[in-house]
Order: C-alpha cells, then structure tokens, then sequence
C-alpha cells in the first residue's frame, strides 16, 4: 500500500488522520470537496480511497457511483472504505450494496482503524 | 380531568351549534309570544280555506277579544284556563288541553277547572293516542263519560273535544260542563272555530317552550362550566358565567365562531385549551427533541472526534509536560461531551418502544445529564435489593427508557430547585438520593430531596396541569410526569418526609 485517497470535510479529522497515516510509511493525498475528489479518483491511481459520507457539496455515495466510470463493482469495493459519523440501518444498507467496508465515527480503536486502512485492498487502477 | 371537560366542551358546543333557537335571548323567563296580526289571519286564512269553512271565518276575524286574550298566553299550562274565559264557551265547568311530543313516552295534560287552580298531569302515551284517535274519527265531536278514561280526565257528562296535529305535537283540547247536557250548536260551532286560532298559537308556544327547556340545559351547563365561558353577539357580551371581567380579558382566550351573521363567538379561559393540549404539546416536543437530538449528534461528534484524535496525536508528539496535560484535558472533554450527545440521543430514540435497560446503569446516565441543573448539590443512587457492582447483578427490567428518562430527570431537576429555593448559595450540604428498592416482581424508585417539602395546602394540586409555585415554572412538570407514568402502567406518589425534611416522590415499575 503506497497512495491513500483520504476524502474528509472535517479539518481536524481530516489532518489527524493524515499524519496518522504517514507516520505509517503511506502517502495520503486529502480532498475536501466530493466534486474535486472525482477527479482525482478518475485521474490518478491509488490503493485506498477512504470516504466521509456527509460532505459538504455532495455524498460520498455521490463520489462511489462517479467512481464506478473507471472501476467495476468487485474493485469498488475492495478500494472504498466509507467512514461515517451518520450510520443509520439506511446508510449501512446502501454501503452494503457497494460491498464496501464501513466504520463509524468515532472510532473506537484507532490503531485498529489505521489498520483497516491499510489492509490490502488490492491495487486497482492504471499502473 | 382533561377527558371530562373535553367532553363537556364538546357538550356544549353541539349546543350551540344546534341552536334553532336565538342566542341573543339567554334570559330565563319566558317572554309572552306576540306576532303580528296581520301573520295571524294570514294563517288562519289558510287553514280556512283548506277547511272551507268561510262563515266561521266572518265570524271569526272579528272577535278581537278572543284573539287578545288568547294571545297573553305565553305557556301551555295557561291555556284551559283561558279557554275557559272565552266568553262563548264561558257555560262550561272544565277545560283540558292534552299535549304528546311525538316520540316522548308521556304527555302532558293541562287541567283547569272555574274557579279553581291549574293543574298539571301526565298521561301515557297508549292513553294519549286512544283518545286522539277517538276524536280525530268523531264526526261531531261530542262525547260521553264512557270513554272510562277517569283517571286521565276530570269530566262527568258530555264533554266535547277537538284534535290537533302539528308537526312535532299531538293536541287534545276539550271542555266540558260536567253534566249530561248536550252542548248547543253554537256552542259546537265556537268550539270548533277555536282551533283555527290554536294552531297556530300552539304551534309557537310549543317551540317556544321546547326551546326554553333547551336554554335552561345550555344556561345550567354554561354556568355550571368550570372554566369562564363568554358569549358575545357583535363584540358585546351577552353570557358569561364568571363575573370577574379583568381576570377574564388578560387571559389567553380559545374562541369558538358560533354564528357568524351576528359575530356570536363563544369564548374559553385558556386553561382548558392548554389542559387538553398539555399531552399533545408534549409528544410533540419529545419528537422534535429527538430529531433535533439526532442532528446535533452528527453535527457534534464530527468535530468532537476531529479534537480527540488532534489533541491525542499532539500530545504523543509533546515533549513539553504542561501542554501535554492541557492537550490530555482536552481529549477527555472531547470524549466526554461525546457520550452525553450519544446518551442524550439514545435515550431518545424510539420513543415507544419497551426496551430491557438495567437500571443502575440507567439512572447513572440520566443523573450525568441532569448535572448542570444539579450542580454542588450531592446526588446518590441507593440500591435496596440487588448490587449493581457484583458481576450481573444490575437489575433488567422491560420499560420506555424515553419515558422514564424523562420522569427521572424532571423530578431530579424538581428536587433541586426545590432545594435551591429554599435557601441561597451553599448547597454543599444538601443531598438528592435516587433509591432503587427492589421488592419481589417490582422495583420502586424514589427520588428524595431535602429540601423544603410541600406546603400540605398544595399537594393536592401538585399533580394539576399549570399549578406552580416556581415564579418562572409553567406547571406541567409533574403532569407531564404522571402522564408518562400511566404510559408505563404506572404512577407517581408523593410523599413528604418524616421525621426529616423534605419530598419524596415515588413511581413502582414491575422487574
């Protein structure tokens, strides 16, 4: 695992769990926005994108279905991890679709959430 | 309390809305009736006509007197006796006037005798029908004694009688001079133009007493209304059944539109609007509360989890000891407004559902959520029974955790203002205990303060929608408590401490 996608609105999340991340050896790039995040998905390569839900111009299941323009449903869900302050039966319904992983926030555990990150997803995407 | 004014608004709302009758006319006494006369021999006219009967009709119309005396009358009770005074009929010793309501199981029968009292009795209505019939097929109407009706009427002889039908009423009206003498033809002739000016008189005075009867019902129970009702007819009072008009305008006022032609509105104290709302005004708040609770979670616990995990990464990389104490600090607060927002939510959620809660842990939470309200003053939950710290050994019962959260915190919060009230600044010394005591199937929970207690004059009205001692309180606390009560199949007690001071309110919940 070399590049994470971390797409989050929330600064202090958002900058925690970058640092958190490379101190783990990985490169993260961080995105705020749904709409620049599908750019990148699109454009670049990475080995784990992990995906807030309530953001602040449009969702991370948004971003999940502009996603599966490049990648089929089996590597969607090996590349996506949604994280979620909002796990209602509805949310974990819908990420259950997309075979995706789902962790709520807060976590419980860090470590074991940083471990979950950085899990083999397998890398997907245009070498 | 709320179910029977409810029903009686109801009540006397179908009144009102019924009325056929004017509102603008609430007083008692009845009124004699008067209408024109140009009316009358309109009517009379027709019922001649249909009669055919036009040398009854000259001879009639003029006799002035007649229709004067007989339009003094305002009830039904005066009519023999007028009848009586007529001056044709003037020979004769007794005169009855039988009246059956359609549909009534009696009838009255009005009795008046020459130089004697009225007299009023009832007659069944198989009695009432017999004679009706008997007289409507008479071609002549004269009759005898042999009617064997003795006990209905106080006739000896001939008598003669007539039948009206009216809409709503049958009218028997007869007269006899108690003796074997057959009535002349002209007195059979006056006797029987005679109706043509009953008909229409009973026709009114009927409605009219009918009518009466109807707004001495609405009058005794608008007076008998234990909220202040006022009717007004174009912004005028017309009714009230309190006299204290000040009192009446400064309060907050239901209106009902009871006709809207002359403005008449009925208005309602605001107490019994908001009575019958108080549940309904509740429930409605507890959901907003939750969604708003709901919201307030996502939107809080981001940000929260965002200066947990900040403050947690800053401090592994201080090497400074203070700010790694100020950056500690800050994670726990952060952590720690997290469980309030997610307990508060949960407490929320699912208001109807009977869930299994152990209780220790339970009144736990709710203790922490009622600690800005409680603040200095000592709080302890006290286990009769079970031990919450051995391994399982927290009481499981099935009960609505929303509802008794917020029972539990009401009167907590109760308690401690009622401490606070009684005396200011330290409370250090004052103490609120939760006691869980359980007995066989059932635990009882007690919340005990030491406060003041309550003043032995109030503690029938403590439970009461709007009663308050607290200067800014609305008084629904406790109802609102003894509401949630019952949906749990329960209810509060009360009790004022002895021989130590203080209240103790209690609710028993089975295990």
């Amino acid at each position: 695992m070399k590049r994470i996608l971390l797409i989050e609105d929330e600064p202090l999340i958002q900058k925690s769990l970058k640092k958190l991340l490379e101190k783990r050896g990985v490169e993260v790039t961080v995105e705020s926005r749904g709409r620049d995040a599908i750019g990148l998905i699109l454009n670049q390569q990475f080995d784990r994108i992990i995906c807030d839900l309530m953001l602040q111009d449009i969702s991370g299941f948004d971003v999940i279905e502009e996603a599966k323009g490049r990648f089929t449903m089996s590597e969607i869900s090996k590349l996506f991890i949604i994280i979620t302050a909002y796990s209602s039966p509805h949310v974990i319904e819908k990420a259950t679709q997309y075979g995706c992983l789902l962790l709520s926030k807060p976590f419980e555990n860090i470590d074991e959430a940083l471990n979950i990150f950085l899990s083999s997803g397998g890398t997907v995407g245009p070498a | 309390m709320e179910d029977q004014n409810f029903t009686r608004i109801k009540e006397v709302k179908k009144l009102l809305s019924s009325n056929s009758f004017e509102l603008n006319n609430f007083e008692y006494k009845s009124k004699p009736v008067r209408f024109s006369k140009s009316i009358f021999e309109k009517k009379i006219l027709i019922s001649l006509k249909l009669n055919k009967q036009k040398e009854i009709e000259q001879k009639y119309l003029h006799k002035e007197e007649l229709r004067k005396l007989l339009f003094s009358i305002s009830e039904v009770k005066e009519l023999p006796a007028a009848i009586l005074n007529l001056p044709p009929l003037s020979s004769f010793e007794s005169c009855h006037v039988l009246v059956h309501e359609k549909g009534k199981p009696v009838g009255q029968n009005y009795l008046a005798l020459h130089g004697e009292n009225e007299e009023t009795k009832l007659i069944a209505v198989q009695n009432f029908n017999t004679l009706f019939n008997l007289v409507k097929k008479s071609k002549n109407k004269i009759f005898n004694q042999s009617l064997s009706m003795k006990d209905d009427l106080s006739v000896v002889g001939n008598f003669l009688a007539r039948e009206i039908d009216l809409k709503n009423y049958s009218v028997i009206y007869l007269v006899s001079r108690n003796s074997f003498l057959p009535p002349s033809i002209e007195e059979q002739e006056e006797f029987q133009g005679l109706s043509l000016f009953l008909h229409p008189l009973l026709v009114k005075i009927l409605d009219k007493e009918k009518n009466d009867l109807k707004k001495e019902v609405l009058r005794k129970s608008l007076e008998n209304f234990p909220e202040k009702i006022n009717v007004k007819k174009n912004g005028l009072s017309i009714f009230t059944n309190k006299s204290d008009e000040t009192a009446f305008e400064n309060s907050n006022l239901m209106i009902f539109p009871l006709e809207t032609e002359d403005q008449v509105t009925m208005e309602l104290s605001n107490f019994s609007k908001d009575q019958i709302s108080t549940e309904l005004y509740h429930s409605q708040r507890v959901s907003l509360l939750g969604e708003l609770l709901n919201t307030l979670q996502h939107e809080l616990s981001n940000p929260l989890f965002g200066l947990n995990l900040t403050s947690s990464i800053l401090e592994s990389e201080t090497t400074n000891p203070e700010t790694e104490s100020i950056l500690n600090e800050i994670s726990q607060n952060a952590n720690r407004s997290q469980t309030i927002i997610k307990n508060f939510s949960n407490l929320y959620n699912d208001q109807q559902e009977f869930k299994i809660i152990n209780l220790y842990r339970f009144i736990d939470e709710v203790m922490t959520l009622t600690k800005s309200e409680t603040r200095e003053i000592a709080k302890s939950i006290e286990c009769i029974g079970f031990d919450p710290g051995s391994p399982d050994g927290d009481l499981e019962i099935t009960t609505n955790p929303t509802c008794l959260t917020q029972i539990i915190f009401n009167l907590t919060i109760n308690a401690a203002q009622a401490i606070k009230e009684n005396q200011s600044g330290d409370f250090r010394k004052n103490h609120i205990v939760i006691r869980l005591a359980r007995l066989d199937d059932e635990v009882e929970i007690s919340v005990i303060d030491d406060g003041p207690g309550v003043k032995n004059d109030n503690i029938q009205a403590i439970f009461q929608p709007f009663f308050t001692t607290k200067d800014s309180g609305t008084g629904l606390g406790l109802s609102i408590c003894q509401n949630l009560a019952h949906q749990l199949g329960s209810k509060i007690e009360f009790k004022n401490n002895s021989p130590l001071n203080g209240a103790t309110f209690s609710i028993t919940l089975p295990v």
